[in-house]
């Protein structure tokens, strides 16, 4: 082993010597033999000549001889990757065509792959993040539930799996004082929220154990980003009081930032005590209510997600024994925050993803056609190397590196490419609106994993389009090629077949990107196209968030907004106004229809739910097909009422007339309200919203008064420019609670566009990949076409010669072409086919299947490898047959 | 040319026994090794003097033998090749190895 290494270590460092002692062996044998010979009384040419007969090639000898010895795989590298450079520069136009194919190809893959590490791959921003859970309940028909804070402390006392357990509960409040009422986000958490995920204070100090319980004096910790943005890092703000919902605040310490890290997408301006202020949302002991409180957990060393799981479930289940009207099929769920923050954006990043691999291969399939090509050119060369002793396997090898060269520089070019996409892409993430943020988009970059993985892309690439010239060398014996007359004829047959499979395979790559894209593309005309069942036209929209611990009750609540509403409708200008709790989502919520047989659990129909008051519907231009609009009559008292729109009334009840219908709705902050039945008063017309992201849901709507939640929307239709009715709603808001402020107000036209940006981004890039390897196919197919006119060209003269007309040439051209392409385009629509589901959740009004989409793309690709067919065919019709034929 | 027809080829790999045998005698450089060669084996086993060139670097490589410059009987530089100690290790056991392959084909042949 040691010697081994001894031997081959001086091969490489001391490759003079060796060779010279090689050159003075072999010499000592010659010399000898000639010696030998001559004793025997030949003569010295006569010995010379016999010698060399018995010993054999010297060169190929001495070949054996450095093989033999293992030298040296560095130095055949070296000697490779020289030759390959030498390649490549004698070839410009290739190494240029090459380069620019793979660095698309690689490029895209690699600024998608940033995003994908930024977003999906890259560990959350915290101190041993593997360990950080997110922490559930599920009921068998709901799988995500808020938290109750009674079953929060059990787990606390009980468990003994988890270092810490916090919780959090997102907010918004108003915060008055000086100047105009201000909107801020704030998250109520618990004590150990921050210890959980391992944030300790930057200035100041977190919430301790005696401001976090009921009756506690109230303190606030700022969040870093908060603190920089409003209060330029001044360190005198801690000890200063805040006005927040009307109660004042001590401040007592900074929070650092951490981005849009966790699933709740959005980061606070302000901390809170959560139990506190228990008693604004049900209370500590309520196992009933669950009003939007998440916990999450740190994982104490060595103890894995499964153990914890089995824990929390017997801890659940006993929870279920002791109090069984409120738990009987309540579960914990354990899950890691990682995986959790990222579900959603998961299979659109994914599906690009594929879309990008698909690019690289059609990349791939080009590189292999051109380096094909260029390999049966050089062919003579070829031989040439072979007859002087290169082995096939050096032979190969050489092609290898080539190729390998060729994937590295085109992977360096990629770079460029990337940096600049991944940059773009970043840019263009962080424009989207909040509701369809995408988590730690900013912090997507090439970084030394997006390095790594483009070398290994890189790497990949050249195998792939290496391999098939490194084969076809293999097949290649010096004394055929020689006897051809150097022609590339007949003998191409085998890599003729070889590259009808790669215009077959690139044919059907691009219909399958293509499809993806007219779809999506499709999607989005359906989008910009279907009516939305609302009108935007002057309708104006504004929300507001009420202080929990002020609007307690119901009642309070109910109050307030009709008072609101009161006030703005009697504003000149306004013609209908109406208050919406949540407007267009996203609220998706399970229920029940009466009469019909309880659907097996996890199986309910859901709906998008909203409260609105009278007017709401009215403002915004929804039609009323049957039975009536709220109206005041739909009071607290009343018989509860709900309206429903076509899509649910043609799935249960198509046909007949809605009116008098029943239906349950399980939303869970609906709290005693949850088992009651809801009566159908009115139908109207289905209203697209896009906030679920999946397919269209039937909405529902509940009147506000009956249940009357403590934010919303507030609906405006008017005649009022924007800057009037802004101020005017601020100033009606301000007579009622100067300790409320608006939020978002803006037009709903603008709104309703935001909404669409994600979908519309989606298209943008799916469409430029498509551009791309539609591109990159016909580039391909013309390549490949050109080539075999060319390869044919004697032949195509002999035939011309022997009497065949243009036609019948152009007919041989085409036919020989587009027989692959058909082929590959069959190929494509079978897979597309089969991978239609894949991209079936994000689409919309349209069938993965969709009979046109197919129809059009597949034309557009025929025409495509039809007119990369005929320029070559038109040059090989107008050969002349003579010149054809002499040419070589 | 009359008794280049009467030479036999070397079966495959049986050339690396031979150099190991003949090394077993006493260092020596290529050339002599394939001159004893001859002579052992009567000039019928024919064996193209290029390739032992190849061989005897694989198995310096593998460490069978290791090589050294001498003077040779004519005083000019050669390189000699020995065996060494796992290089005799081998050279019995594909002796073993060889005599048990020839024996058993011997009695096959012979029973038919």
């Amino acid at each position: 082993m040691l010697r081994d290494l001894q031997l081959r270590l001086r091969a490489l460092f001391r490759r003079k010597a060796v060779e010279d002692e090689l050159d003075d062996e072999l010499r000592f044998h010659l010399d000898r033999q000639i010696e030998k010979h001559m004793k025997r009384s030949l003569s010295r040419e006569e010995a010379v000549r016999l010698t060399r007969l018995e010993f054999g090639g010297l060169d190929q000898v001495k070949e054996k001889c450095r093989e033999a010895r293992g030298l040296h795989a560095v130095e055949v590298l070296w000697q490779d990757t020289r030759f390959a450079l030498r390649m490549l520069r004698r070839n410009p136009g290739f190494t240029i065509v090459a380069v620019i194919t793979l660095a698309l190809g690689i490029g895209a893959n690699t600024a998608l792959f940033s995003v994908v590490n930024a977003v999906l791959l890259r560990p959350l921003p915290f101190p041993h993040q593997d360990r950080l859970m997110y922490l559930s309940e599920r009921e068998p028909d709901i799988p995500y539930l808020y938290i109750s804070l009674a079953d929060l402390v059990d787990w606390r006392a009980r468990n003994t799996v988890f270092e810490t357990l916090g919780a959090q509960r997102n907010s918004e409040a108003t915060l008055t004082g000086e100047g105009d009422p201000q909107h801020v986000r704030t998250w109520q958490v618990t004590t150990d929220f921050f210890p959980t995920l391992g944030m300790q204070a930057i200035a100041g100090r977190l919430l301790s154990l005696e401001e976090d319980r009921l009756g506690a004096p109230a303190v606030v910790v700022l969040s870093e980003r908060y603190w920089t943005e409003e209060l330029s890092r001044d360190r005198r703000i801690i000890g200063k009081q805040l006005r927040l919902d009307g109660e004042l605040y001590t401040v007592i310490g900074v929070a650092p930032s951490r981005g849009s890290y966790l699933f709740w997408r959005q980061e606070p301006d302000l901390f809170i005590s959560l139990n506190r202020m228990a008693n604004t949302f049900g209370g500590l002991s309520n196992r009933v209510e669950r009003r939007g409180v998440y916990a999450c957990a740190r994982l104490k060393p060595g103890i894995s997600v499964g153990e914890a799981q089995a824990q929390m479930a017997r801890i659940s289940a006993d929870l279920a024994r002791r109090y069984p009207e409120t738990n009987a099929e309540i579960t914990a769920v354990v899950e890691p925050m990682l995986q959790v923050n990222v579900r959603q954006v998961q299979r659109p990043l994914l599906l690009l993803m594929a879309a990008v691999g698909l690019v690289l291969l059609i990349a791939c399939a080009n590189v292999a056609n051109l380096l094909t090509a260029l390999n049966t050119a050089r062919r003579r060369e070829i031989a040439v190397r072979a007859a002087l002793g290169a082995g096939t396997a050096r032979l190969a090898r050489q092609f290898l590196c080539e190729s390998l060269l060729l994937a590295m520089i085109g992977g360096a070019a990629g770079l460029l490419v990337a940096y600049s996409t991944a940059a773009a892409a970043s840019a263009a993430l962080a424009h989207l609106p909040p509701g369809a943020s995408v988590p730690r988009s900013g912090e997507i970059a090439i970084d030394h994993r997006a390095l790594v993985f483009t070398f290994a892309v890189s790497l990949l690439a050249g195998i792939v389009f290496g391999v098939f010239p490194a084969l076809a060398a293999y097949r290649t014996d010096p004394n055929l090629v020689f006897k051809e007359n150097g022609g590339c004829g007949n003998a191409g047959l085998l890599r003729m077949d070889f590259r009808n499979c790669l215009i077959a395979v690139e044919v059907a790559l691009s219909l399958i990107l293509l499809v993806g894209a007219g779809l999506t593309i499709k999607s989005l005309f359906h989008l910009l196209q279907a009516d939305p069942g609302f009108q935007t036209d002057g309708v104006l929209t504004a929300s507001l968030k009420l202080p929990d611990a002020k609007y307690r009750t119901a009642a309070l609540r109910g109050d307030l907004i009709q008072h609101l509403v009161n006030k703005i409708a009697a504003l000149g200008g306004v013609s209908k106004v109406g208050f919406a709790s949540p407007l267009f989502g996203p609220n998706e919520q399970p229920f029940l229809v009466e009469g019909r047989p309880l659907p097996p659990p996890a199986q309910e129909p859901s709906t998008e739910l909203s409260r609105l008051t009278p007017g709401t519907l009215e403002a915004l231009g929804v039609k009323l097909l049957q039975g009536r609009f709220f109206n005041a009559g739909d009071s607290q008292d009343a018989r509860r009422a709900c309206i429903i729109d076509d899509m649910m009334a043609l799935t249960y009840w198509p046909g007949e007339s809605v009116i008098g219908k029943r239906i349950q709705i399980k939303e869970p902050g609906l709290g005693d309200a949850n088992n009651k039945w809801w009566t159908v008063t009115g139908l109207v017309r289905h209203v697209v919203t896009h906030a679920s992201g999946g397919p269209p849901l039937p909405n529902s709507y509940l009147p506000y008064a009956q249940v009357p939640a403590n934010s919303g929307t507030l609906v405006v239709h008017s005649s009022l420019g924007e800057g009037a009715l802004t101020t005017a709603l601020q100033q009606a808001l301000h007579a009622l609670d100067p300790d409320v402020a608006w939020f978002d107000i803006g037009l709903l036209a603008e709104n309703v566009d935001a909404q669409i940006v994600p979908r519309k981004l989606a298209v943008a890039l799916l469409s430029i990949l498509a551009s791309l390897a539609l591109l990159l196919a016909a580039v391909g197919t013309y390549g490949a076409m050109a080539y075999m006119v060319t390869g044919r060209a004697k032949e195509i003269g002999v035939r011309r010669a022997l009497g065949a007309a243009p036609a019948d040439v152009l007919r041989l051209v085409l036919g020989q072409g587009m027989a692959p392409a058909v082929v590959g385009l069959v190929l494509g629509i079978l897979v597309s086919l089969t991978l239609g589901r894949l991209i079936t959740p994000i689409l919309f009004g349209v069938k993965a299947s969709d009979p046109v989409t197919f129809a059009s793309v597949g034309a557009l690709l025929l025409a495509v490898a039809l007119a990369a067919c005929y320029v070559p065919a038109r040059r090989a019709m107008r050969l002349n047959p003579l010149e054809a034929i002499r040419h070589e | 040319m009359e008794m280049a027809r009467t030479r036999l080829e070397l079966p495959q790999g049986t050339l690396d026994l031979l150099i190991l045998r003949v090394l077993a005698l006493e260092p020596q450089h290529g050339w002599g090794i394939s001159e004893r060669l001859q002579q052992i084996s009567s000039d019928v086993l024919q064996v193209q003097q290029g390739s032992l060139y190849p061989a005897l670097h694989r198995l310096e490589r593998r460490g069978w033998i290791k090589a050294r410059w001498g003077n040779s009987e004519n005083n000019r530089r050669a390189k000699y090749y020995e065996l060494t100690q796992s290089g005799r290790h081998q050279l019995k056991e594909e002796t073993d190895a060889w005599e048990s392959l020839a024996a058993a084909i011997a009695r096959v042949l012979r029973a038919m």
